[in-house]
């Protein structure tokens, strides 16, 4: 049974870094797999490519979209492209995200700056923009990816994406007020330790020889934390993202899923 | 590549409190992924009602009739079923009053069915669940509400135990998460139901609610059944020890005037 037939959903950062699998696109495979036709947005037209190819693969329906959803420009005629390919949107899956160390002390100002400027206008342009076509329609979905680390401190300096993912949290409890009366509801997932290309990258830049990084033993001593005893995989997000989509959630807006397998509910 | 999906086909779910209201729904939403049922209720007739109505849709429903505050009945309960995967604590009463006129058998009545009976049956329930095969092996749900977080006055018995719900949840996650089972928690927020036929009978009352959710309207129970049949599923296999918000957005909304 699929559950987003007839729907179209616009995901961002739906490539993903050095061709592994991402929390985007992940999603935009699943979305795909329960019936909706996809844009995928990425950076990197041929990370996207490769998304769509994969959807088309298992028969469903896809177009690439190169675009930096920074500038906004770009997000228009995406939305723009996007409309005159499908005809509507009734998701959309805010997922683009970057990270950078750093504590107060050591991080740079052009490092606070790229991380604001990025996360949070990955959220706010995107949506700004598609707002008045789901008004129009009186209905959309807004799924806005944060993170655990917009909770607390996770053990490792991430101050400027800590703030970010967490101003996420309120910037979509504000849009679910403002928008409700309109049909469309906005929500957030807050991913916990997820398998992805930028978990290990980040990983690797902060090992002082990332030749040497043992992924087994990292993993289990992750893995140890967590109450359900794995780290999670973008698959785990993307599953949350469809029912958010879905007409299962109607009830459901200005929440947050938090998809940890836990490890943020104990000590 | 395909992920788990959201099918409860051959599962056997509990839930209490079925016999009407948001139990009966969710046991219409788990039927219709699949699941077998195993629902409880104190009104055994009503129960009895309910459950033809799902058989009828060719769903296979066991039933129990007890209160479940009684819970050595509790743990007979559970232990005569087998395998179990799901368990949903569902059933709930209010028995409201300002602060300065509650006793302390006020709360006990309230902690023994929003809070021991649940105790009771995810400890009995799980030690079934862990036997099962695979990684997976199990999930309890609980009804909290809005008022765990965000209490309206004279609710306090009722307020403090579906925060109790929230605590024993994270309890259950922290405990049962090596074990492959999920514990998460549901906070609806004011749901057409039969519980709340006095404060529906307020027009005041109703409308201030709608001022209050930015949805503007009060929850079909459908709406809080479906995310609770998500969360039975294999689809949520990395959700646990959460406390999830089903209300409109009325948590994210504070009203600033009385509207
Ligand atoms: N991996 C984790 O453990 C984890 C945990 C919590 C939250 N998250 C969040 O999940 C989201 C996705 O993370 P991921 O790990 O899959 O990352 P990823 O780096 O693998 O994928 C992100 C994609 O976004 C694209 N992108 C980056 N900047 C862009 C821009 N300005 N415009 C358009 N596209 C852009 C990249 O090209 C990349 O393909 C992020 O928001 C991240 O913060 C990840
Ligand atoms: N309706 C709402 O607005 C709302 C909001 C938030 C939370 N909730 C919670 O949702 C749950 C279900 O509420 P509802 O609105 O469907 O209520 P309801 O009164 O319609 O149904 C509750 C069911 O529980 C059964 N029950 C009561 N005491 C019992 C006992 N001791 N043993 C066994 N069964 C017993 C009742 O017979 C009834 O069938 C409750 O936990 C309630 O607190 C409801």
């Amino acid at each position: 049974m699929k559950r987003l037939e007839g729907k179209v959903a616009l995901v961002t950062g739906a490539g993903s870094m050095k061709g592994g699998m991402g929390n985007g696109k992940a999603t935009a495979i699943r979305l795909a797999q329960e019936g909706a036709r996809i844009c995928a947005l990425d950076l990197h037209l041929a990370a996207a490519e490769e998304t769509c190819k994969m959807i088309r693969a298992e028969g469903g329906r896809a177009v690439a979209l190169a675009a930096d959803v920074t500038q906004e420009d770009q997000v228009q005629s995406s939305i723009t492209q996007c409309l005159s390919e499908f005809g509507q949107i009734d998701i959309l899956q805010n997922n683009v995200g970057i990270l950078k160390t750093g504590g107060a002390m050591d991080s740079t100002v052009e490092d606070w700056d790229m991380l604001v400027h990025v996360n949070m206008k990955a959220v706010f342009l995107p949506t700004k923009h598609v707002l008045p076509h789901f008004v129009d329609r009186k209905g959309g979905v807004v799924t806005n990816i944060s993170s655990i680390a917009g909770l607390r401190y996770l053990g490792t300096p991430y101050i400027g994406y800590n703030a970010t993912k967490g101003s996420i949290i309120s910037f979509t409890r504000n849009l679910a007020a403002e928008v409700a009366p309109h049909g469309i509801r906005a929500n957030a997932i807050l991913p916990g330790f997820i398998d992805t290309p930028m978990a290990r990258d980040i990983t690797e830049q902060n090992a002082e020889d990332p030749e040497a990084i043992d992924w087994d033993a990292l993993d289990k001593q992750r893995a140890a934390r967590i109450p359900l005893g794995r780290v999670g995989t973008p698959w785990d997000v993307a599953n949350a993202a469809v029912f958010l989509a879905s007409d299962d959630a109607s009830y459901i807006t200005g929440t947050e899923i938090t998809v940890d397998g836990g490890v943020s509910c104990r000590v | 590549m395909s992920g788990p999906n959201f099918s409860l086909a051959g599962k056997t779910i509990l839930i209490t409190g079925a016999a009407r209201g948001l139990g009966a729904a969710m046991a219409h939403a788990c039927a219709a992924q699949g699941a077998q049922l195993c629902l409880k209720d104190i009104n055994g007739e009503a129960l009895e009602a309910t459950a033809d109505g799902l058989r009828a849709d060719r769903a296979t429903v066991r039933t129990a009739a007890f209160d479940l505050t009684d819970f050595d009945a509790c743990t007979d309960w559970v232990q005569g079923i087998d395998p179990i995967w799901g368990l949903i604590n569902n059933a709930g009463i209010t028995n409201h009053g300002h602060v300065l006129d509650q006793t302390v058998g006020d709360y006990r009545s309230i902690y023994d069915l929003h809070v021991f009976a649940p105790f009771v049956l995810a400890r009995e329930a799980g030690r079934v669940m862990r036997a099962n095969q695979g990684p997976q092996r199990g999930r309890v749900v609980s009804i909290s509400s809005i008022a765990a977080t965000h209490p309206r006055p004279g609710v306090g018995n009722y307020a403090s135990s579906k925060a109790a719900v929230a605590g024993l949840t994270r309890s259950l996650a922290a405990d049962f998460g090596t074990d492959g089972i999920c514990a998460n928690a549901i906070a609806p927020g004011y749901v057409l139901t039969e519980m709340n036929r006095k404060i529906l009978s307020d027009e005041g009352f109703v409308r201030r609610i709608e001022n209050r959710t930015p949805a503007a309207r009060w929850a079909d129970p459908a709406e809080i059944a479906a995310p609770v049949a998500f969360l039975m599923s294999e689809a949520a296999s990395y959700i646990n020890g959460q406390l999830i918000a089903v209300d409109g957005g009325m948590n994210a909304f504070l009203q600033s005037n009385e509207g």
